[in-house]
């Protein structure tokens, strides 16, 4: 019996997860195309490169002039490197068929030449406004948990990110408290959940990032508000409760960091005490 | 014939002298009062302007010179609006919040304000996240978390307050308190700036700042409706003050190489300056009035003393004693004294209310305190300075002054 109990373990942590999270989201997992064709040239390229599952790299340019020159050159070049992970994208701000795109990334006003990287999910994972160099390029391109968040904090949503797999504790806890956040009305359109599996190579880098250990025993949730700040780190079990508390908390509280703030928050540069962290089992 | 009688009569026996000497006191007294005041009133929205925002950096043109922080955006100089977005999307940290700003200069009902466009955080907010995959290894920043779900309802009164404001429609303003009281425009009401009409969402609380009179529009607006093209006059950061001293400006200079980058320390550190070039210029005066006002009460009182000798002993042959004899001169340079004060304080207090915002750039109100100061100045230096002559006046020999003539 004891010899079954990690194959049982696997199989109700994964049935946990189906239905903990209605619609979990999962690296790699199919998703609709976040562009419509036909409406410009561009989003018809961007359409295009998700479909293939690719990042497209968008050269956004106002005027042909000796520096966008110079800057496409190293854009060409860079994007030759990336071999068929990314699709290259010319856009011309100034064109009028290229309006839908402008618009969709807001950039009429961006400093130009600006490049952006975006994922197959339609999220922005680098942008070089001016300064494009070929060997910043890879940076664009990201593991899907990362470019899942991002698509989140960009739609300013908050993002719990549940990393755990069939070998770490509370596992089980921490997605039912996960659920019961997500689910719960006051936050449900503003909040989206990531499942992340902490042994996973692919995703080490922004692992490392959340500063989660690849090889952590228990499960971790991990809090993200926008742009992508980690509001907080749950280790192990918790609570549907205590997740509300730190987001409650972080909301109207000054100074979220334990760091007084200019302004609205804590003038003079004291905190009162009941403006601090309330929020129980949460280690930071 | 009483006391006070003698001293009236013996004031207006020499009207020309006592006139100009009043006038001197006044005109000095009048200074010292304006200066004051002004500085009272500017030091004070100084000190609510940095209590309410905290460290805060300004990115400005190159050419423009700082003199004073509530009309920093308020020049003809501009920057390129695409170094919000370069500061948007750059790695910097410590950058709470974005404010651009673009004045112009608009016409209501014959009286000019100033209309300013602001840009929304909906404008650029997602675009802090385009800062790659780095972002998740940045330090909290050191306002409130922006956890999303912002209410429904923003109230978008907290713009005098918090500088930013999330949302706001090409054909919306928002109305200063002084603006709105002049014109008597209320929320709700339609107003039409630049041959466009707007709808006014809001009505901003007094701030006692510049602000009071501007109405703000969203930027791209006024930038088309003023044909100013994509520029800004000011873009004001709401900054972190842990990374603004660990060298967030240091690094806005190295992102916007040709702005000028200041932080509200280097603001308030020049309005210090000027405040206390402004009571030093206080203390000068206050020195000339010592000098030159007692100067003329002295010379005033000893002519007089000297003219009235004859007068002078008849009343001491009478049997007046010394004490009333210098009581006479006292009292003399005591109204006078009363009046320059009186007067100084009140035509300084007019100077300083109608003069100061357009000098200071803030609204000056009457500062009764200072009445008292003045009187006590002024009286003080005419009693000092005519107590030798009154004293030399109660000591003449009658006898010796009937020779004379």
């Amino acid at each position: 019996m004891l010899q079954r109990l990690p194959a049982l373990t696997v199989v109700l942590w994964t049935v946990c997860l189906a239905l903990s999270f209605g619609e979990p989201v999962r690296a790699a997992e199919a998703r609709p195309n976040p562009w419509p064709t036909g409406s410009s040239p561009g989003l018809t390229a961007l359409a295009k490169a998700a479909e293939q599952n690719r990042y497209a790299y968008v050269f956004f340019w106002k005027t042909e002039g000796e520096a966008t020159q110079r800057k496409r050159e190293v854009f060409d070049a860079a994007l030759a490197t990336l071999g068929d992970r990314a699709d290259a994208i010319s856009v011309c701000v100034a064109a009028p068929e290229e309006k839908p795109t402008v618009d969709a990334f807001k950039v009429s006003r961006a400093p130009m030449p600006l490049v952006l990287a975006i994922a197959p999910n339609g999220a922005v994972t680098k942008a070089w406004p001016l300064d494009f160099q070929a060997a910043t390029a890879g940076e664009g391109i990201v593991s899907d948990g990362a470019a899942s968040c991002m698509k989140a904090l960009q739609g300013n949503k908050i993002v719990l990110v549940s990393v755990q797999n069939s070998m770490t504790s509370h596992a089980g806890e921490a997605l039912e408290a996960a659920a019961g956040f997500l689910a719960d009305p006051r936050f449900a359109q503003a909040a989206e959940g990531v499942v992340l599996d902490p042994a996973d190579p692919a995703e080490a880098t922004f692992l490392a990032s959340l500063k989660v250990s690849p090889t952590t025993d228990k499960a971790i949730t991990v809090l993200l508000a926008p742009p992508g700040n980690p509001v907080a780190t749950f280790v192990g079990a918790v609570s549907t409760a205590t997740i509300v508390a730190k987001v409650t908390d972080a909301k109207s509280g000054c100074c979220p960091d334990g760091k007084c703030g200019p302004g609205q928050c804590c003038p003079g540069g004291k905190c009162g005490p009941t403006q601090k962290s309330s929020a129980k089992g949460v280690s930071k | 014939m009483n006391l006070g009688s003698l001293v009236w009569r013996e004031l207006l026996e020499r009207k020309a002298q006592m006139l100009t000497v009043a006038f001197g006191i006044i005109l000095g007294i009048t200074t010292l009062i304006a200066i004051r005041t002004i500085s009272f009133y500017s030091e004070k929205a100084v000190a609510r302007e940095l209590d309410s925002l905290g460290a805060n950096v300004l990115v400005l043109p190159k050419s423009v010179s700082l003199q004073d922080y509530y009309a920093a955006d308020m020049h003809d100089e501009v920057i390129p609006e695409e170094y919000v977005m370069r500061l948007t999307m750059s790695d910097l940290q410590g950058v709470d919040n974005l404010s651009p700003k673009l004045c112009v200069p608009v016409t209501i009902a014959d009286r000019k304000y100033s209309l300013t466009g602001i840009l929304p955080k909906s404008e650029f907010q997602a675009k802090a996240a385009w800062a790659g995959a780095g972002i998740f290894s940045r330090p909290i920043g050191c306002g409130a978390i922006d956890m999303g779900d912002a209410p429904p309802e923003e109230d978008k009164k907290t713009l005098a307050r918090k500088r930013v404001i999330k949302d706001l429609a090409a054909d919306e303003i928002l109305i200063g308190a002084d603006v709105a009281a002049r014109q008597k425009i209320s929320e709700g009401d339609s107003l039409t700036l630049l041959g466009q009409v707007f709808t006014v969402v809001a009505v901003l609380p007094e701030t006692g700042t510049v602000d009071d009179s501007r109405i703000f529009a969203h930027l791209h607006t006024v930038q088309d409706l003023s044909k100013s093209g994509e520029v800004v006059n000011c873009i004001e950061i709401v900054g972190c003050c842990k990374e603004i001293a660990a060298g967030l400006v240091e690094g806005v200079n190295t992102l916007l190489p040709d702005a000028k980058v200041v932080t509200v320390k280097q603001v308030v550190d020049t309005q210090i300056t000027l405040n206390r070039m402004m009571e030093r210029l206080s203390q000068i005066f206050l020195a000339i009035i010592v000098l030159v006002g007692g100067a003329g009460i002295a010379n005033a009182i000893s002519a007089n003393v000297s003219e009235r000798r004859r007068e002078i002993g008849t009343l001491m042959a009478l049997g007046a004693e010394s004490w009333l004899i210098q009581r006479i001169f006292l009292s003399k340079a005591l109204l006078l004294g009363l009046i320059g004060g009186g007067g100084g304080y009140v035509i300084g207090t007019i100077l300083a209310v109608t003069l100061g915002p357009r000098l200071a750039g803030v609204p000056v109100m009457p500062m009764p305190g200072l009445a008292l100061w003045a009187l006590v100045i002024s009286v003080g230096v005419a009693l000092a300075a005519s107590f030798i002559p009154a004293w030399r006046a109660s000591q003449l020999d009658p006898v010796a002054t009937f020779r004379e003539t």
